[in-house]
């Protein structure tokens, strides 16, 4: 059964479906979150006020758009009210993000986990929109036209953002890296 | 082609949007000018590097909370909806103070009718949507059981455990489970969830059948314990055979062997 006939199913009344969404869906929403707020409890916070918000808006579920279009605009407006409601709310792009799982000390770390630990960094520091874009395109599965109808504009401002976002994190990453570098010697 | 259409193009290359007449345009481009060559390089690397972030998985406490509210939400749908009912009343244009008395006491009287209904077929919706949920957490188990991966095997095992008023299905795939899965902690596992279900039909047979099958030491040690645990004197002859065995290893044999005494 598709997204869509499940989430049609849902708005008429058979709730239960709900939970095949929620098998289906669950994973990607939770690290799409962690990778904006980097906190995994908020996270899950995050994803079950998602849920909560499909039940009680379900009856508006038109069926027109992607199912997933539908959710992450959801997920989107659960995000900004999670930014607003904590008031000691750090600015995304000042925000350091912890590592998702507790990472060894610099010591101890593996190559690759010192180059997660500086990437998600270095994310941190985009603008919140740069970054929401960047983890919708790379690691949420949407395709350009899906984004751009998700965030309401063309699809042409979409690639333009998400491209200078790429370049952006990449000389961000650059200058961090040298910047280590710098400490250790 | 001009280098602004390259730009729009490389993200579509990256992400596997492109299509076939799209990149040979582009690798064509891209042979002959050394500036979009390079910034794609570039791109392509950053785009590469973000593929160490690895996904996360979220603690079972996210499932739990979700499943909870489910349930709480179909119980809700389930009631007599009496403030409906109510504020429908109220709506009601009231023209003359008779018929409004009529109304409101028939509506009152006819909302009580309604809601003693109700609340019968509240009763059995209930039920059903609540069993509705439970076979959809046992197709879910039973499809996580058949994973490759070990941690998503404990992850069925851990959701058959939730199954309200298990049946048949449900302790054949834990018996299934503690007998064949090939890693000893989907086992033990399996054997934890199965001692909450020992009150129900054919679960001590099937731990005793298991028993003599297992080579895991830690799991047959699991499994006497669970036993004993289970008060379950059957097992007596089982546990003797094991602590006679010259060939197992001497902790499980000195652990049947105190099972032995604590059954008897």
């Amino acid at each position: 059964m598709t997204d869509n006939a499940l989430m049609e199913a849902v708005r008429d009344g058979k709730v239960e479906k709900l939970a095949i969404l929620f098998e289906r869906h669950q994973f990607p929403l939770f690290n799409f979150f962690l990778r904006l707020t980097g906190n995994r409890a908020a996270s899950e916070d995050l994803v079950q006020d998602v849920f909560m918000r499909i039940l009680k808006y379900r009856a508006t579920y038109q069926g027109e758009d992607k199912f997933t279009v539908w959710l992450y605009k959801i997920a989107r407006n659960a995000h900004i009210d999670h930014l607003r409601k904590r008031k000691d709310a750090v600015a995304l792009d000042r925000q350091i993000v912890e590592p998702a799982s507790p990472l060894p000390g610099p010591a101890d770390r593996t190559e690759r986990e010192e180059e997660a630990a500086l990437i998600a960094k270095a994310m941190a520091e985009l603008s919140p929109r740069k970054q929401e874009i960047l983890v919708l395109s790379r690691f949420q599965n949407l395709k350009y036209r899906e984004i751009a109808d998700l965030l309401d504009c063309p699809v042409g401002t979409v690639k333009g953002l998400v491209h200078r976002a790429v370049a952006e994190l990449g000389e961000i990453y650059a200058r961090m890296t040298k910047e280590t570098c710098r400490h250790e010697m | 082609m001009k280098c602004e259409n390259v730009r729009d193009l490389m993200l579509e290359i990256l992400d596997g949007e492109s299509d076939a007449a799209d990149r040979g345009l582009f690798e064509t481009h891209i042979a002959g000018c050394p500036a979009c060559a390079e910034e794609f390089r570039r791109l392509n690397e950053t785009w590469t590097r973000l593929g160490v972030l690895a996904a996360e998985r979220p603690s079972p406490a996210l499932s739990d909370r979700f499943y909870a509210m489910l349930e709480n939400e179909q119980k809700k749908r389930a009631r007599p909806s009496f403030a409906e009912a109510w504020a429908a009343l109220r709506l009601r244009p009231v023209f003359r103070f008779g018929a409004a008395l009529v109304l409101i006491l028939t509506g009152i009287g006819g909302g009580f009718l309604v809601g003693s209904r109700g609340a019968a077929g509240g009763g059995s919706r209930i039920e059903s949507l609540s069993r509705q949920v439970q076979d959809l957490r046992q197709s879910m188990a039973e499809t996580l059981l058949q994973q490759a991966s070990s941690s998503e095997r404990i992850r069925g095992v851990n959701t058959l455990e939730k199954v309200q008023a298990p049946g048949r299905r449900t302790i054949d795939a834990l018996l299934q489970a503690l007998d064949s899965d090939p890693s000893v902690n989907v086992r033990m596992a399996a054997a934890d969830a199965l001692y909450l279900f020992a009150g129900q039909p054919g679960v001590k047979e099937g731990v005793i059948r298991s028993l003599s099958g297992q080579v895991s030491p830690s799991v047959q040690v699991a499994l006497i314990d669970l036993l004993v645990d289970m008060r379950e004197k059957r097992a007596v002859e089982a546990l003797k055979l094991l602590a006679a065995n010259a060939k197992l290893n001497p902790d499980v044999r000195r652990k049947a062997e105190l099972g032995v005494r604590q059954l008897m």
